[in-house]
C-alpha cells in the first residue's frame, strides 16, 4: 500500500476543496514530533463543495476501508450527513470528517486553521495547535489524550521563538 | 501563554516529552516536516511489507 501525502493535498487542491488538515499530519506541520500513517481533512459541506470532494474521490479510487471487499466509493449523500468517512484511496488511508471534537466543524475551524506553504505551489490550510489540543482534550479519548504532552510542548516552544 | 517547566538535562520535560525532539522539528520548514513523515510512513510501509513477504520463522526447528 503506497501512502503519499503530498499526491493527496495536491489531488484535494487540484479539484479546489474546501478542507482543513487536521489530526496527526497537522500537528506535524505545525512542528509536533509525532507520527501517523493517514491523513485527517474537515471538509465544508456546502453543496457546491460536496461536488467537487466526490470528484476528488473519485480521481482518487477512494472507498470506504472498513469493507473493503465491497469496494463502497462515497457519495455526496454520505458526506453531507457530516460523519466520519474512513477511507482507503491510490495514495493511502484518508479520513474525510464532516467534524471533529464536539461537534466542531469546517465553518468553525477555518479561521483557526492559517495557510501553510509546503511549497511547489501546495498551498494547504492547517489547523493550529491551539485549536489542535482543544480538540484533542474535548475527544479524551486515550489516543487522543496520549499525544497531548508532546503538543503542549510543542505549542510552548513555538511561542519562545 | 503555558508556564515554563523545568527540562532535565537529558532535554526530557517533567511530562516525558523529549525537548530536543520537538526543537529540532520546529527548526525545519513545513514542507521538511512533511518529508520527515514520509520517510517515517516509507520505512514503516517497508518492513510491513517485508514481514508479509517472508514467512514465520518455525518455533519447532532446533537451533544448531
Amino acid at each position: 500500500m503506497p501512502l503519499q501525502y503530498r499526491s493527496l493535498l495536491q489531488t484535494l487542491n487540484d479539484h479546489s476543496i474546501e478542507y482543513i488538515v487536521v489530526g496527526g499530519v497537522g500537528a506535524v506541520l505545525r512542528g509536533a514530533p509525532v507520527n501517523t500513517l493517514d491523513l485527517d481533512i474537515v471538509y465544508s459541506v456546502e453543496p457546491d463543495n460536496l461536488v467537487r470532494l466526490v470528484s476528488a474521490l473519485e480521481n482518487l479510487d477512494a472507498i470506504y476501508r472498513g469493507q473493503p471487499e465491497r469496494r463502497l466509493a462515497p457519495k455526496a449523500s454520505h458526506l453531507a450527513a457530516a460523519g466520519q468517512n474512513l477511507l482507503i484511496t491510490r495514495f493511502g488511508p484518508l479520513d474525510v470528517l464532516g467534524s471533529i471534537g464536539n461537534g466542531r466543524t469546517y465553518r468553525d475551524l477555518v479561521a483557526h486553521s492559517p495557510v501553510i506553504d509546503l511549497g511547489e505551489g501546495l498551498l494547504v490550510p492547517v489547523l493550529d495547535l491551539e485549536t489542535l489540543i482543544a480538540v484533542k482534550e474535548e475527544v479524551g479519548s486515550e489516543k487522543d489524550r496520549a499525544v497531548l504532552p508532546v503538543l503542549r510542548r510543542t505549542l510552548e516552544e513555538s511561542r519562545r521563538r | 501563554m503555558v508556564p515554563t517547566e523545568e527540562v532535565s538535562e537529558r532535554g526530557y520535560s517533567e511530562d516525558g516529552v523529549d525537548v530536543t525532539l520537538v526543537r529540532w522539528m520546529l527548526s525545519l520548514t513545513p514542507a521538511e516536516r512533511l518529508e520527515v513523515l514520509q520517510q517515517f510512513a516509507d520505512f514503516v510501509l517497508s518492513i510491513r511489507a517485508t514481514s508479509i513477504s517472508q514467512p514465520p520463522a518455525d518455533p519447532k526447528r532446533s537451533l544448531d
